[in-house]
């Protein structure tokens, strides 16, 4: 009698948990959009790039800057620029997960090969600060130059690249000590930036280039300028109102490793180049102030913010065209793509 | 003989450039009274918002038109109104209500209801817009 009723019990508490539980589905993909003066996260359903929900400013706020995902797609790692952390945020379940203060302005993040730690520039502390995800603390802190905006491991997994914005370089750290191995001389501050698959070479867009340098990493010295094409646009003159410190933001490999995409933030362009030659493919205008590039995984698709009219451009790669234009939140900027199996209904 | 024809056809001309100037004058006089009356009275700027919704303490952002926008605070009862750009990349501001501070979501860069830079990278305080109230309602001048 009593098993029955603790079999009963067990159907109910089981019944119960699958009302409450995010629901379950075939693994897919979506596209994470933080919208940065909103203060929320767009969720956009991959291939039919709809925006399906958004994770609300009451979870996220605070002027989010980066969001990147662990490799399994159950983490969302967010850094907030307000108040001096990173949030660790559930794909299922769209809570927070935990918060880590972080010694200063958080910037573009990079998750270890083995997931165990985050890298998290400081900003305004010129400062690399390595997160444990297990603890929640930061371990260590790194001095790495003036204005650690971007960082990027290295194909290989022993090298973390941060792009220092204010001392114009680009910073190596040894991932297994911790250590400030070098720093590459660049002519202007550095923004986005990419490593090649063979980690000889670095792609790196610069303050005050309409178009990204190729710096040899085995020499480490510039070995090529690429300038972007204006699409038949001009140039405006620099302005405060037009981020003039920045000609463009948004660079990305696709992870099938044949295309280079680069953004023409001031005119509203995105430029797809094949690798590694390198050459010219097609010129897509996109919305204004594009701001970042991310990718489907099977590179169909590449994405771009449109931090100033609040919109994401769908870029077909093969047919080198935009596809969709996608109103999502205020102030797009920095977005990840990412498998998952489950997230709230 | 030929003189008084084209004077007839100048003096048609010159009505007709005459009515599409004060066509064009009056378009110009009445779109211009749309965006200095903010809707209400006459008052330079544009209305923002009302002061029964912006109490003591508190702050808010609105648009002025186009890419224009402006971070409006009160701080014991004074209303002020700043350029919500950034002074370090020009980037548009917000305002964080819990931290009573002007926040850039590019950099992080802070500053206080008085314009002054708090913190991170921004090299000037923010300029100051021209704030009136009446009958409750906030409007700013544009620069």
């Amino acid at each position: 009698m009593s098993s029955s009723i603790a079999r009963i019990a067990l159907v109910l508490v089981v019944a119960g948990v699958r009302l409450v539980a995010p629901t379950a589905l075939a693994a897919q993909e979506y596209l994470y959009v933080g919208n940065s003066l909103g203060g929320d996260i767009s969720v956009i359903s991959i291939p039919s790039h709809k925006v399906v929900r958004t994770i609300p400013e009451s979870v996220v706020g605070n002027h989010p800057d980066d969001v990147i995902a662990s490799r399994n797609g159950d983490v969302l790692y967010i850094s907030r620029l307000d108040v001096n952390d990173v949030i660790a945020v559930s794909t299922a379940t769209e809570q927070m997960l935990w918060r880590a203060e972080v010694p200063g302005v958080p910037n573009h993040l990079t998750l270890s090969p083995d997931e165990r730690f985050l890298y998290v520039p400081i900003y305004d502390k010129g400062l690399l600060a390595v997160v444990d995800t297990k603890t929640h603390q930061v371990v260590t802190t790194i001095e790495v130059g003036k204005g650690p905006h971007g960082t990027q491991l290295g194909p290989t997994g022993k090298h973390l690249y941060i792009g220092n914005m204010e001392s114009n370089d680009v910073a190596v750290v040894d991932v297994a000590t911790n250590r400030l191995e070098k720093r590459i001389p660049l002519p202007e501050g550095v923004r986005p930036f990419q490593i090649s698959r063979d980690e000889k070479y670095l792609f790196a867009q610069l303050s005050k280039l309409h178009g990204f340098v190729i710096v040899d990493l085995t020499r480490d010295s510039v070995v090529r300028t690429i300038t972007l094409p204006t699409g038949g646009k001009t140039l405006p003159e620099p302005s405060l109102g037009m981020s003039h410190y920045v000609m463009n933001h948004g660079l990305g490999l696709s992870p099938d490793g044949k295309y280079l995409v680069a953004n023409g933030s001031l005119i509203g362009i995105t430029a797809i180049y094949s690798m590694p030659e390198l050459e010219l493919l097609g010129t897509v205008p996109v919305g204004r102030e594009p701001n970042w590039v991310t990718f489907s995984r099977d590179s169909r698709y590449a994405y771009v913010s449109n931090r100033r009219d609040n919109t994401l451009s769908v870029i077909s790669l093969p047919e080198r065209k935009e596809v969709a234009r996608l109103k999502v939140g205020e102030f797009p900027q920095r977005m990840t793509t990412t498998v998952i199996a489950r997230r709230p209904n | 003989m030929s003189s008084p024809s084209i004077s007839r056809r100048g003096a048609l001309a010159v009505l007709w450039s005459a009515a599409a100037w004060s066509g064009a004058a009056a378009m110009a006089v009445l779109s211009g009274c749309a965006s200095v009356l903010g809707g209400r009275g006459r008052h330079p700027g544009t209305a923002v918002g009302t002061l029964d919704k912006l109490p003591p303490g508190s702050g808010l952002r609105a648009s002025l038109g186009g890419d224009e926008s402006t971070i409006v605070v009160n701080v014991d009862g004074s209303v002020r109104a700043f350029r919500a750009v950034c002074t370090h990349e020009g980037c548009p501001l917000g305002w964080n209500a819990q931290q009573h501070l002007i926040r850039c979501p590019c950099h992080g860069g802070a500053y206080d209801t008085a314009g002054r830079v708090v913190s991170g990278p921004p090299p000037a305080p923010l300029t100051e817009l021209k704030a009136t109230v009446d009958h409750g309602t906030i409007y700013v001048v544009r620069e």
